[in-house]
């Protein structure tokens, strides 16, 4: 039962502690997107919806970093849907760019500190089913905008892009849980715990 | 904890501990772009979409990494610490490899910059702030320059060029600062441990 409970409040103090990564993410991908809509939009209709989400994480960050100055940090529940949030957001855009949507779409690089933050935060297996999603979401909004785009899975390009992301976008995600294991085990290391508890 | 033999010298003594304890990122960062990028050349080259300068080129440099990365790694997995000049040295060789290739494979229409981003992951989470600033800072500029060598030479996009260019390096220094506030977080975490 000890041992469970300072599992439990280790998971616990992870959480605390490392939501500034992702509070710091967040702010890249805000930043990267309120670029992208003030100088692609073509039109005040695009620019103004492509705003509007950014807008909405930039107040839900903002809501997280004061909750975390409080002392009343996010849940894991509450980082999890959030994170979500931010993958739908970033793949709306890839979905909804003018010029170029789906595999063409060169925004798919907004997932990178994402997914990286994500791993250094969560246990490895939610990680991993996080990866899945942002994967899932990418490769599907890819799919459906290639139907109507020369840019697609059939072309031997297209698979050799997917191929390359797929790969970098999995080992953020994969350094960053090895890392969270290295640094468990230092930390347990460093208050005279046994590093594989 | 593993035990080192302690025959090493480092630029920043107070970091040693870090940089013993992200070598195996790094190193397992470069086993990822080594195996990605060999399987790409051959897809290529067997499909006959590269040219061969192209794959020559590939192939020596990730052949090259393969070779220093299996060096570093007998040396880890033997305990002994690796000199520290020796593993940010080899990170230079990383990004160099990276934007060699980046160059072969058309500067801003190359795909493998994606490869930057687990190499800067890496170096992020082992390296001492005033390295890893520079080590972002050179990155920027030379990536800038060989996409901006590229539009010069003809390279076209839908896409304003240069709003795609400032994403990129955006993200890039953004998984550097993720990777070294999440250092901190836990070299915090660490020192309230021990007071």
């Amino acid at each position: 039962m000890q041992d469970m409970r300072s599992t439990a409040q280790e998971a616990a103090e992870d959480i605390f502690f490392g939501q500034a990564v992702l509070i710091w993410a967040r702010w890249f991908v805000i930043v990267a997107g309120i670029i992208i809509a003030l100088w692609g939009g073509q039109t005040q209709t695009v620019l103004t919806l492509s705003t509007i989400p950014f807008i909405a994480l930039m107040v839900l960050n903002f809501f997280l970093r004061a909750r975390y100055l409080a002392n009343q940090p996010a849940n894991q529940l509450l980082l999890f849907v959030t994170s979500l949030l931010d993958l739908i957001v970033i793949t709306l855009v890839i979905f909804f760019s003018p010029e170029n949507k789906g595999l063409a779409s060169p925004f798919f690089v907004l997932y990178y500190p994402m997914l990286l933050a994500f791993a250094f935060v969560m246990p490895p297996r939610f990680t991993l089913v996080y990866t899945l999603l942002a994967l899932f979401l990418y490769i599907g909004a890819s799919a459906i905008a290639g139907l109507s785009s020369q840019t697609s899975f059939l072309t031997l390009q297209g698979q050799q892009d997917l191929f390359r992301r797929v790969v970098t976008l999995g080992a953020m995600s994969g350094l960053g849980a090895y890392y969270w294991r290295i640094q468990r085990a230092r930390r347990r290391a460093a208050m005279g715990e046994s590093p594989d508890r | 904890m593993a035990r080192y033999k302690d025959d090493s010298t480092a630029l920043f003594p107070a970091e040693k501990d870090d940089l013993i304890y992200g070598q195996g990122v790094i190193i397992n960062a470069r086993w990822i772009m080594v195996g990605a990028g060999l399987l790409l050349v051959f897809w290529r080259s067997l499909l006959g979409s590269a040219s061969l300068g192209e794959v020559r080129i590939s192939l020596l440099l990730l052949i090259g990494l393969a070779v220093m990365n299996f060096f570093l790694y007998t040396e880890v997995f033997r305990k002994r610490r690796s000199l520290a000049s020796v593993v940010y040295l080899a990170s230079v060789v990383d990004l160099a490899v990276i934007s060699c290739i980046v160059v072969a494979q058309g500067g801003f229409t190359a795909e493998s910059f994606v490869f930057y981003f687990p190499a800067m992951m890496a170096l992020s989470v082992a390296f001492p702030l005033q390295l890893i600033v520079a080590y972002t800072g050179v990155i920027l500029i030379v990536y800038t320059s060989i996409c901006n060598n590229s539009l010069i030479a003809g390279a076209e996009s839908e896409t304003n060029p240069w709003l795609i260019i400032i994403i990129r390096l955006l993200m890039i220094v953004g998984v550097v600062a993720c990777s070294h506030t999440y250092w901190r977080v836990e070299r915090d975490r660490r020192r309230r441990a021990t007071e």
